[in-house]
């Protein structure tokens, strides 16, 4: 079995400039990380405020020995975003991963990465996008094991990726909802999605957690948390796991899960210490089992209670 | 433009021949289409009958073949294309790229549209899947603004089919998983969103609670109007505030403009509602085609009178108005 | 929740004589009923028993009894039910007898019925949702189905149920205008009333919001009344 890669998602909030350079200069210089993801994903309306600083930020994780990949949004409505896309596609020597079709189609025939947000539900569909030159494929959230672990069975020679931390994006929409909260329309945004850098709360009228809301985009409450299976992914033949940045040390989060990996904790030593983190996090595991998303089959890290 | 029509039942489907459909579409009674309701859809014999009915009366069928085959036992999808291929329908209507290439190897002379699940939003996207598959037409997504679907209908050389009328997805369609978060079952890997299986309706003081799986979507009154319990039409918490965070609910009617989708260059206009009976069937269709043929003799506007149908007993242009995002 | 509110149809008129009308009389009818919707439309009923067969309670709003339904393809059941509470129903349908009706018949939505408070549904909805598919798959015909069975398909019984439907339609609009006169006014009391109690929810929801975060899947905690803070007027 080959090593497992681990890899940091992009950033999915709209974190401002001075935390998202301290998050990739800690994550050059600290993280126990493979490969790393930049790039906006959720809003173009958001992409002004980094894009500036990305060949710096991406040219630093290089020298840091990380492989980085450009994502690409998951969401392309317009002509100015096509364009965009376009644009990001023709760039050389970069590996981009794309979130829409538009880009999957443009970067037939070099290598690149096909995101979580394109439709990867069976063998016909995954052998297409190895043929197109996807060198690694991020298979989508609501897949169960036994759909992962055929696929990856039936791959050629694409890694097979799968989220392993952090909120699940759920959804896409053209309204922003983190505006509408507000009272404002997504014109006229603010860009109040900014306020809430792990994704605006969302309970239910009993006010149980259930959503959150990042822009254009809806997540879990829960964080998706697969340490229980992971050993069971890496024997069906899933290479790489990646985790997605949250506010709380990600760093810490990726020594975990490398240590995971590597067999040198269990599932209950790395739960129980998320745990002790500093952001309140509620799990879930639900979809790997072929149960709703929210679910979480086994309760992990309750220490010697 | 051509009026395409749902039918959910051989009824629902004469009862769209006969109130002036251009082309029915339907799926077959399993997991490869995205209403995969109890008691709903055809099996191969009342596809076959239901064919010759439309193409005496002029009418095409669609066939939607339109969730995402699961790993393993993709050949229930195939067969599905076989036999609707075989029995002679006009068009197929897909959402997978697995599937895609299997119908165009295995079938180069069948037309073959793209199905709104396949959420082709751009022009690079479109383009993708006519280069790729020969997709002859598309059904957008129903985010895109009047604007942004004039401006597609000028750069890519596929039709497209807009929604017309019925249920409103306010997320991109086939990349949601919010109802398979809540309940397991998802539109594109069963076919369902928020299915009725998880819905449960309890009596709380004089509130109604509507509970999907787990989780409270919404609460009201006696005399309030409602939708579906579908979970993005629900109410919710955030802000300290609560309410129809997502969206209210309401359903699409484009009734008033009709003119305007014209001038945008749209082939087709889509009702929604497969899963709806006969007599909503008639009623959406027949007033449809009356606003459609008074158009046609010229007259720019119609007024519709179709709200009582809808979710919420209220209507919307949805996205087509750019003020709804 | 139905048992205040009687609909006001027609069929509230015969209200008290339905009530004492002899049971085994009650019972004769839905027999015959049922017996002919059997021969008729089989195919529903093995439609919807694909997966499992059930029993539903059918509670018109309109008419001082409600009934037992066992969907069963060789052993369907209608009764009339004297204690409903004790009935093992999969699902409860409850609303005014013409809507019913109509429904069964496939001449209005049962969607939009929903969708306007007119119809309601308890327990298990997809079996309702069922069934509701497979009688709108069936072409049901009550007129004729109730006309052949009075023996002959006579033209006089046809006249006279056409009299018939007619007089029902012209008590019913009748119905509807009284009912209007009486609730109008109280109505706009109401509504009043209503929004001051919101304004004070409202401001307890803030209060309560602040007191309680982020417990994982929170009891069911009070029940304050729905708002709409979210809303936009993207409505036509």
């Amino acid at each position: 079995m080959t090593k497992s890669r681990l890899v940091m998602g992009p950033i999915l909030f709209h974190w401002d400039e001075q935390r998202k350079h301290d998050f990739y200069a800690q994550v050059a210089d600290e993280a126990d990380i493979d490969i790393v993801h930049v790039g906006e994903v959720v809003c173009a309306k958001r992409m002004p405020f980094f894009d500036k600083h990305l060949p710096d930020v991406i040219e630093r994780l290089q020298r840091a020995g990380k492989e980085v990949v450009l994502s690409t949004l998951a969401l392309v409505m317009n002509g100015r975003e096509s364009d965009q896309i376009k644009e990001i596609t023709q760039m050389p020597d970069l590996l981009v991963e794309a979130n829409d079709i538009s880009a999957a189609g443009l970067l037939a025939g070099k290598p690149h990465v096909i995101g979580p947000y394109i439709n990867i539900y069976n063998e016909s569909t995954l052998s297409y996008f190895e043929d197109q030159g996807a060198k690694r494929i991020s298979l989508p959230w609501e897949l169960p094991m036994t759909s992962i672990a055929r696929l990856c069975e039936t791959r050629k020679s694409a890694e097979i990726e799968i989220q392993i931390f952090g909120r699940m994006p759920l959804a896409i929409s053209a309204r922003c909802y983190s505006a509408r909260a507000r009272g404002l329309h997504k014109d006229g945004c603010r860009y109040v999605c900014g306020d809430h850098i792990d994704g605006m709360d969302v309970a239910t009228l009993d006010n149980a957690p259930f959503l959150a809301v990042n822009g254009l985009q809806t997540m879990s409450s829960h964080y998706v948390e697969l340490s229980d299976s992971i050993e069971d992914l890496q024997n069906a033949g899933v290479n790489a796991f990646r985790l997605s940045p949250h506010s709380l040390d990600m760093t810490c989060v990726a020594q975990l899960y490398r240590q995971l990996l590597d067999r040198q904790i269990s599932a209950d030593e790395l739960r129980q210490n998320l745990k002790n983190m500093s952001l309140p996090m509620a799990f879930s595991d639900g979809f790997l089992h072929g149960m709703a998303g929210a679910e979480l089959r086994n309760t992990l890290g309750q220490g010697a209670e | 433009m051509e009026l395409v029509c749902p039918a959910g039942t051989p009824a629902s489907l004469h009862a769209a021949v006969d109130a002036g459909a251009d082309v029915v579409y339907c799926g077959f009674r399993d997991a490869t289409n995205a209403r995969n309701f109890p008691g709903l859809n055809f099996s191969r014999d009342e596809l076959r009958d239901a064919v010759r009915y439309a193409h005496k009366h002029d009418v095409h069928v669609y066939l939607a073949c339109n969730t995402y085959p699961q790993a393993g036992i993709e050949y229930i999808w195939q067969a599905a294309i076989d036999d609707a291929v075989a029995i002679g329908v006009d068009a197929v209507i897909l959402a997978d790229i697995g599937l895609l290439r299997y119908a165009r190897d295995r079938h180069p002379d069948a037309r073959l549209h793209l199905s709104v699940q396949a959420s082709a939003s751009n022009e690079e996207a479109i383009k993708f899947y006519h280069r790729e598959f020969a997709v002859r037409r598309v059904v957008l997504p129903r985010v895109l603004s009047l604007e942004e679907i004039r401006y597609l209908n000028h750069r890519i050389p596929v039709e497209t089919e807009v929604f017309a009328f019925g249920g409103m997805c306010v997320m991109a369609e086939g990349r949601c998983s919010l109802s398979s978060y809540a309940t397991g079952e998802s539109p594109n890997m069963n076919g369902v969103c928020s299915p009725a299986a998880h819905v449960h309706y309890e009596e709380r003081d004089d509130m109604t609670v509507s509970r999907l799986g787990d989780f409270t979507i919404n609460i009201y009154d006696q005399n309030e109007k409602v939708g579906y319990p579908t979970l993005c039409k629900g109410r919710f918490r955030a802000m300290n505030k609560s309410g129809y965070l997502f969206e209210e609910p309401t359903s699409l009617d484009v009734t008033a403009i009709l003119p305007e989708l014209a001038e945008a260059g749209v082939t087709a206009l889509k009702i929604e509602g497969r899963q709806r009976g006969k007599a909503y069937i008639s009623q959406v269709v027949s007033a449809f085609r009356a606003s459609l043929d008074r158009i046609s003799q010229g007259q720019l506007t119609t007024r519709s009178s179709l709200s009582t149908l809808s979710e919420g007993q209220s209507d919307t242009t949805g996205a087509y108005r750019r003020s709804w995002q | 929740m139905s048992e205040s509110h009687p609909s006001f149809t027609p069929f509230l008129l015969i209200s008290p004589f339905v009530r004492n009308a002899p049971r085994a009389l009650v019972q004769k009818i839905c027999n015959h009923a049922m017996a002919t919707m059997h021969t008729r439309h089989k195919a529903v009923f093995e439609r919807v028993t694909e997966r499992e067969t059930f029993a539903l309670l059918i509670a018109p709003t309109d008419l001082d009894m409600m009934f037992y339904l066992k969907i069963d393809p060789d052993q369907p059941e209608l009764r009339p039910v004297c204690h409903p509470s004790e009935e093992p129903v999969a699902a409860r349908i409850s609303g005014p007898l013409p809507a019913l009706l109509e429904l069964l018949q496939g001449k209005s939505d049962g969607d939009a019925l929903f969708f306007s408070r007119t119809l309601r549904i308890e327990g298990r909805t997809d079996l309702v949702v069922a069934l509701r598919n497979a009688l709108d798959g069936e072409e049901i015909d009550l007129r004729t189905a109730v006309s052949n069975s009075f023996g002959v398909a006579s033209p006089a019984a046809r006249v006279m149920l056409r009299f018939a439907e007619t007089l029902y339609g012209q008590v019913q609009h009748d119905m509807d205008r009284s009912a209007h006169a009486l609730t109008a006014s109280l109505e706009r009391r109401l509504g009043g009333l209503d929004k001051r109690t919101t304004a004070q929810a409202e401001a307890m929801s803030r209060i309560e919001n602040s007191l309680q975060r982020n417990s994982r899947r929170a009891k069911p905690a009070q029940t304050t009344s729905p708002k709409d803070d979210f809303a936009f007027n993207d409505h036509t």
